[in-house]
């Protein structure tokens, strides 16, 4: 291109030499070009000068000016206007008409007794609560910005010595309601109204906004304040860009531009995900995706500024976990030596937190963890990052997943063969739901935002890796009413897998029945969301659904859990369930569900031949014998995770 | 002045103003039905020139339509006003003719090209036509301004 616009200046310059010397003859046109010539060549030599002696940005920016999105937008706009859609931009806000999703219209909302009022004033919001216990006091909370615009919408308060503390009330944007905080998140039935007052300098800011600076300030005697500071709240250019300040005053050069617009090479004041190295790529999704903990011995200890930009080395400031073994011991020690991959154990504990037993993540924001144990992910030698799926600029908001890649053209990419032999491969037709490659490697397995999500360990669904584990096995998952057994005796069928000794309930009674009685709160929660997948419901039955999660709610001390099992309930019966609250009082639960078994229950009379792996009455109902059997042996440690 | 050379400037300026006159008319044309052109994109709303990523390509051409369709009224204006004003020699109003023609050629056309295959920040290479064509009206203008401020010779001393 620089050839082209040379010989192009060339051929102009002749044309107005040319010009001027039939108008003032060869002295005048010879004067002209002399003077001319090195005007505007030297000008543009000035500005090729300037840009090729531009040194090369340091490896440490954290220092730099904050460049916000406004001024990446007059440039590039479309790449902005992509932006601007997404639920990163809104991550966190402040407290703004425009930006509050829930109703602050001071109707009241009870939770433990306490009675809260979500109140606006003009252009101001605040929470009443009312607590009777104390003789009816008030306490008043303004409201002072917002974390979530997605799934959820927490508020925070911000106090005298700066930190943002996050109240009880929650907006389920997706339920269009105002939620108590203990039903947010998978944790058991207690008594506290103030609960998980996370504060928002100390865990949100990290990853929750760009280019955050912590600054505590602790001042003796009172308690620890803040002056917290970011490039911009929520997640925004220079979050996956790096650094922009280089880049803005470099491009502001045309020669720059002219000169970048003709290079291969990647633009050294600015990083561009996509043209990073896969480890490095990955690293910039992994730096929230991941649940990371601080590396504070790499960090400005006075300032606590996040040290990772993208380009640079996310394990050297930030550690990454495997399990939540590895996070305990390596927390206690946080100056921990090295700067490497944590060690991943291999056989971590069958209650490890957002970890199932066989290692893979149950939890939303540890994606990074799931692709990582992938061998897709060939230890990051391979060619498979988040962008090839995912996508910041060219995609949906909802998932971020690129145009395609929800399909099997996703796997396509790297296992073409597959695409003739898909049937046969999968053993079930094509276009069905069991013929989507995702369906079987990356199954709805993680919990999160009180609903199910895939899982990004993309593996083969062995069985031994759901003895024990408390892991669903992906089949079981659609197959709701088949066994683990079942399941196994396929895959044998099909695949010549070796058999796994397996216990008698897990030969004789479908896996979503025998989990969600006896397993863990965390499989219950994935199980019980299953129930409201379509695919599901087509594959596996409609009609015996309600007595059995009817019968988990009865039971159930999870809020979660009560919430997933009734949105099933919702999703297979629609306004025949209406009127159940899961946060409501044990006694008004109990009241709301019995006119639901009058009309659900009685209806429904079972074909056991339909249904080999459900324990039937010879009446065709659902032996409650068994049922209580297996709740009785249930293994229900209490478990907290904070997504 | 000499009578000879007094002919030849008026020749020339006849002859110029002709040029003017054409070439304005005719690039009047060529911008009008440019601009019929672009509302024909709009009325079919053709992705390439409409979608929000072709912003710029939209940008670009429009300007290329608004500005050749001045600078064709400008040539129309130079091209009636020349027999009548100016005081001119034949150096300058050649030069100053030239230019105006290279501009009006120029500035359309760069914008045109800047148009044709952007980037999300930036027009194509072409728009450097722009810069080149302004200059050269720059001095066009400064040309006629100042054949336009010279005083005419006094008509008395041609009869003494």
């Amino acid at each position: 291109m620089y050839l082209v616009a040379a010989l192009l200046a060339f051929v102009l310059l002749l044309v107005v030499v040319s010009q001027i010397r039939s108008a003032f003859g060869t002295r005048g046109a010879a004067l002209v070009g002399v003077i001319a010539t090195p005007l505007v060549g030297g000008a543009w030599f000035a500005l090729e000068w300037a840009h090729r002696h531009e040194p090369p940005p340091p490896e440490d920016q954290t220092a730099s000016r904050p460049v916000a999105a406004q001024a990446c937008l007059k440039c590039h706009e479309a790449h902005y206007q992509s932006w601007y859609r997404t639920f990163h931009r809104t991550m966190t806000r402040e407290a703004t008409p425009e930006n509050v999703k829930g109703s602050f219209d001071g109707a009241p909302h009870q939770y433990l007794g306490v009675t809260a009022r979500m109140i606006r004033d003009k252009d101001r919001f605040s929470i009443e609560c009312e607590f009777p216990d104390a003789g009816g006091r008030k306490q008043l909370l303004s409201v002072d910005r917002l974390v979530g615009s997605h799934w959820f919408q927490q508020l925070l308060h911000r106090d005298e010595q700066g930190r943002y503390r996050r109240l009880p009330m929650v907006y389920h944007i997706a339920e269009e309601r105002w939620i108590h905080i203990n039903g947010r998140f998978l944790t058991p039935d207690h008594e506290q109204f103030f609960s998980k007052p996370s504060i928002w300098n100390e865990t949100c800011v990290y990853c929750h906004n760009t280019r955050p600076v912590q600054n505590p300030r602790r001042i003796p005697g009172r308690p620890d304040g803040y002056q917290t500071t970011v490039a911009e709240l929520g997640i925004s250019c220079e979050a996956c860009h790096g650094a922009g300040e280089r880049h803005v005053r470099a491009h502001q050069n045309p020669a720059k531009r002219l000169a970048q617009r003709c290079s291969e090479e990647a633009d050294p004041t600015i990083v561009n995900p996509a043209k990073l190295s896969v480890i490095r790529s990955v690293d910039v999704c992994a730096k929230c995706h991941s649940g990371a903990a601080p590396r504070y011995r790499e960090w400005n200890r006075t300032t606590r500024a996040d040290p990772f930009l993208p380009g640079r080395d996310l394990k050297r400031f930030w550690f990454v976990f495997f399990s939540e073994l590895d996070y305990d011991a390596t927390m206690g020690k946080p100056d921990t030596e090295g700067c490497c991959d944590v060690p991943r154990p291999q056989h971590p504990g069958a209650l490890d937190g957002r970890y199932w037993g066989d290692g893979t993540p149950l939890s939303t924001a540890i994606e990074y963890q799931g692709m990582a144990m992938s061998a897709c992910y060939e230890g990051g030698h391979g060619k498979m990052t988040c962008l090839t799926c995912h996508s910041m600029h060219q995609s949906e908001p909802n998932h971020q997943v690129k145009e395609g890649m929800r399909t099997n053209a996703a796997c396509y990419g790297c296992h073409e063969t597959y695409r003739d032999k898909l049937v046969e491969h999968t053993h079930h037709a094509a276009g069905s739901t069991g013929s989507e490659c995702q369906n079987c490697h990356m199954p709805h397995q993680v919990y999160g935002l009180l609903d199910v999500h895939r899982s990004h360990r993309i593996s083969i669904p062995r069985v031994r890796e759901s003895i024990g584990t408390g892991k669903p096995h992906a089949c079981n998952l659609c197959h709701l009413d088949k066994s683990l057994g079942w399941t196994q005796e396929q895959l044998g069928k099909w695949y010549g897998t070796k058999p796994e000794p397996l216990s008698d309930d897990d030969r004789k009674f479908a896996s979503s029945l025998v989990n969600l009685t006896q397993g863990d709160a965390r499989t219950r929660a994935v199980f019980a969301g299953a129930f409201s997948w379509p695919a599901a419901q087509h594959a596996s039955g409609r009609d015996w659904a309600a007595p059995l999660l009817l019968r988990i709610l009865e039971h159930e001390r999870y809020q979660v859990v009560r919430y997933s099992a009734y949105k099933g309930l919702r999703s297979l019966y629609g306004p025949a369930v209406n009127g159940y609250d899961y946060q409501g009082a044990p006694a008004l639960r109990a009241a709301q569900l019995q006119p639901m078994r009058l009309k659900l229950e009685s209806t429904a009379q079972l074909d056991a031949s339909r249904y080999p792996y459900l324990p039937l009455t010879p009446a065709g109902l659902l032996a409650d014998d068994v049922l209580e059997r297996l709740l009785k042996t249930r293994n229900d440690p209490d478990v907290t995770i904070n997504e | 002045m000499s009578r000879s050379t007094n002919d030849d400037l008026t020749a020339l300026r006849r002859h110029l103003g002709r040029r003017h006159h054409l070439v304005g008319w005719c690039a009047l044309l060529l911008f009008l039905s440019m601009g019929g052109f672009l509302e024909s994109l709009h009325g079919f709303k053709a992705g390439f020139y409409l979608d929000p990523n072709n912003k710029i390509r939209r940008e670009m051409w429009t300007l290329a339509h608004a500005h050749g369709t001045l600078l064709a009224l400008v040539q129309i204006g130079f091209a009636a006003g020349l027999m009548h004003f100016g005081q001119w020699s034949v150096g300058r109003l050649k030069l100053a003719s030239f230019f105006m023609l290279d501009a009006t050629l120029l500035i359309p056309l760069g914008f045109f090209l800047g148009g044709i295959a952007p980037s999300e920040a930036d027009p194509w290479i072409g728009i450097l036509l722009v810069p080149l064509g302004a200059i050269l009206l720059f001095v066009a203008v400064a040309l006629i301004i100042f054949a336009s401020t010279r005083r005419e010779p006094d008509k008395s001393d041609a009869r003494l």
